[in-house]
């Protein structure tokens, strides 16, 4: 079977330009997650832009505009699909590309291009637009479930407020220690705060974005902006990386125009109140904390400090770090949607993260992220090597609501 | 060697057409994507823009991640572009002084050119044994390997009639037709010339521009969400 057609109708001109700026130097295979736990060259990322720019030339280049264009055999459409869906879009490869391609948002443009000729997505993730459109959330789970197992009765949530608090569905659904830590410290710092219903706090839409299927979007997200814009929100608060993603980068882009509020993640606002004096750690904590940067956080839009403001500001506490933190940090194997099709590719790079953890000593492994949390959760089954996790919103409510929480 | 500087001028025209069709392509593929990019917030500032810039000459991602690589790819890509500044007095006449005052850096450079290929070649496939390997990669360090070694070669052993070349070559630009120099080294070195003209990498212009939008990037990445 052939396939033919324009292979450049998703990308961007930057994007255009990113393909062909590609050396194929390889630096980049270094630093590739799945690299190191399934090293096939055939799915590195300058194999993947080759055989893309492949594709663009067979249907648009010189010989194409003279000659007609070229049939491309599915089966090599097939075998890209896979190589792009297998990616964990962690962005590391761009983070270290020797030329600074945008590896974190070109993955799923690609990705969006398979989709639209009908070959991605794989496995299960096909079924994701109809399972949100069902339930709200990728996980085909009950809207009524969505906050009822884990909101704590003594958290007042107000009708109407200048702060929102989104939980997304990995924190609400597979995070739960992590939302919850998220609104007692939102009712430590007396911030008073607003939520949707849960049948209206529907996907963020992240999950789609990343896996190029793109048709539902701009409808959740105008259900969504709409939502809180007719509660009067200024400020949008949410813990999870991949959420405050697709919020501060294309959000806007879908909905047409700027928000009509900022977003922020939750460590941006615990490291602001604790500056201030809103919010006060009571307890000591003496422990080796290590910190991993989530890659939609960190690469994704830039947070790494504040974090770390947290963390250090506890008392007792020793911050060490893994050998690649910050912009520079390596994923948890959880990242472009890929964390249940490709689980063995998943576990393994989550169990590296354990064992550096593990190998520096740290006596808890903290994140930011509700799905490094629940990949890393994973990860530990089975491994030899074991170490206490926590979110951090997990942990600074833990220090200041002495009564209710335990740190642990 | 009229009728082989007919053939020879006739593929230089090809080969031109070949790349310039190329790029053309390339671009209007480029100019055809969408305006709009998904990634928001990057405008460039003149800081960015010269920090890039800095970035392109000094090829500092790459120093980044593999500084014994750098210092070889550096002086090679420095190396090629000399060498190409001082070929220009044979496309030129008069020769401008910008172009005479190259040419003792070029001879340097042509030196250079061989030796640090070989070094790429050495530390890439046999010390780091690198696990992606780019086939096409390798021809283009074979066939400038090639081309350097034989112009090395003319300039130190075989010595070809330089005003035969100058003649043809003008000729060549010039749309006339000249005899080609009768030296076997000089029209080899003109065939690997043509061939890497045909298949130069799309990189040398595109590189470039992305390294400048790599600057902007990082200098936007605190605003992204960290906006006022
Ligand atoms: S985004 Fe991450 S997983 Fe995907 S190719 Fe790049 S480094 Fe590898
Ligand atoms: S580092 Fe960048 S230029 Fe080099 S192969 Fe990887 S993506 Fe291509």
């Amino acid at each position: 079977m052939k396939s033919r057609g324009c292979f450049t109708g998703s990308l961007s001109s930057q994007q255009l330009i990113e393909l062909d700026a590609c050396t194929q130097c390889g630096e980049c295979l270094t630093f590739c997650p799945i690299q190191d736990v399934n090293s096939k060259p055939s799915i590195s990322p300058p194999e993947k832009i080759r055989v893309f720019r492949e594709f663009i030339k067979a249907t648009e280049g010189l010989k194409a505009r003279l000659f007609g264009p070229r049939d491309i055999d599915r089966k090599l459409l097939e075998e890209f699909t896979k190589a792009v869906f297998e990616c964990t879009t962690c962005g590391a490869c761009g983070q270290h590309c020797t030329v600074g391609i945008f590896s974190q948002r070109l993955w799923p443009q690609l990705r969006k291009e398979m989709v639209r000729r009908g070959i991605g997505p794989i496995g299960g993730q096909a079924k994701m637009p109809e399972v949100i459109r069902n339930t709200g959330n990728p996980y085909n789970l009950p809207a009524k479930d969505r906050f009822d197992p884990w909101f704590p009765a003594a958290v007042e949530v107000a009708e109407t407020a200048d702060t929102a608090y989104y939980a997304g569905c990995t924190g609400a659904y597979s995070a739960q220690p992590m939302v919850k830590g998220d609104v007692l410290v939102l009712k430590a710092a007396g911030e008073p705060f607003t939520m949707l219903p849960p049948e209206d706090e529907v996907c963020c839409g992240f999950p789609l974005f990343v896996s190029g299927q793109h048709d539902m979007l701009e409808d959740l997200i105008k259900r969504l902006v709409e939502a809180y814009r007719a509660k009067g929100v200024k400020m949008l608060l949410c813990s999870c990386p991949c959420c405050v993603n697709i919020m501060s980068r294309d959000w806007p882009i879908f909905y047409g125009q700027k928000l009509p509020f900022k977003i922020r993640h939750m460590t941006q606002f615990a490291a602001e109140a604790l500056r201030s004096g809103k919010l006060k750690i009571r307890r000591e904590l003496p422990e080796r904390l290590i910190y991993h940067d989530p890659c939609y956080l960190s690469r994704g839009v830039g947070i790494t400090e504040e974090p770390r403001i947290i963390l250090r500001s506890i008392p007792g506490v020793q911050l060490i770090e893994f050998d690649r933190y910050g912009v520079n940090s390596r994923c948890c194997g959880a990242g472009g949607a890929a964390r249940k099709v490709y689980p063995e590719n998943a576990n393994a790079i989550g169990r590296s993260t354990i064992d550096e953890a593990v190998k520096k000593k740290a006596d808890r492994l903290i994140f930011s992220c509700p799905a490094c949390y629940a990949q890393v959760n994973e990860g530990m089954l089975n491994h030899d090597r074991q170490i206490r996790i926590a979110d951090i919103m997990e942990l600074l409510s833990s220090l200041i609501e002495q009564d209710e929480n335990s740190a642990s | 060697m009229f009728t082989l500087g007919i053939f020879l001028t006739l593929g230089f025209y090809l080969a031109m057409i070949f790349f310039l069709g190329d790029y053309i392509a390339n671009v209007l593929i480029w100019i055809r994507g969408k305006s709009v990019d998904m990634a928001a917030h990057d405008k460039m500032s003149v800081r960015a823009f010269l920090q890039g810039v800095c970035d392109v000459l000094s090829f500092r991602r790459l120093l980044a991640v593999n500084d014994v690589l750098w210092i070889g790819e550096w002086i090679f890509h420095v190396s090629f572009v000399l060498v190409i500044l001082r070929h220009l007095r044979y496309f030129l006449d008069p020769v401008p002084p910008c172009i005479w005052s190259v040419q003792t850096p070029g001879i340097i450079a042509g030196y250079l050119l061989p030796l640090t290929a070989m070094y790429i070649f050495v530390e890439k496939y046999l010390v780091e044994k690198k696990k992606y390997v780019s086939h096409y990669n390798s021809l283009l360090l074979g066939i400038i390997s090639f081309i350097s070694v034989s112009g090395l070669l003319m300039k130190t052993v075989y010595h070809p009639d330089v005003v035969s070349i100058k003649t043809f070559i003008i000729s060549a630009v010039t749309f006339r037709f000249a005899p080609v120099p009768g030296s076997s080294f000089f029209i080899l070195h003109v065939i690997f010339v043509l061939a890497l003209l045909v298949i130069l990498p799309t990189h040398i212009f595109a590189a470039p521009l992305v390294l400048l939008g790599a600057r902007q990037r990082e200098e936007n990445l605190n605003r992204v969400i960290h906006e006022k």
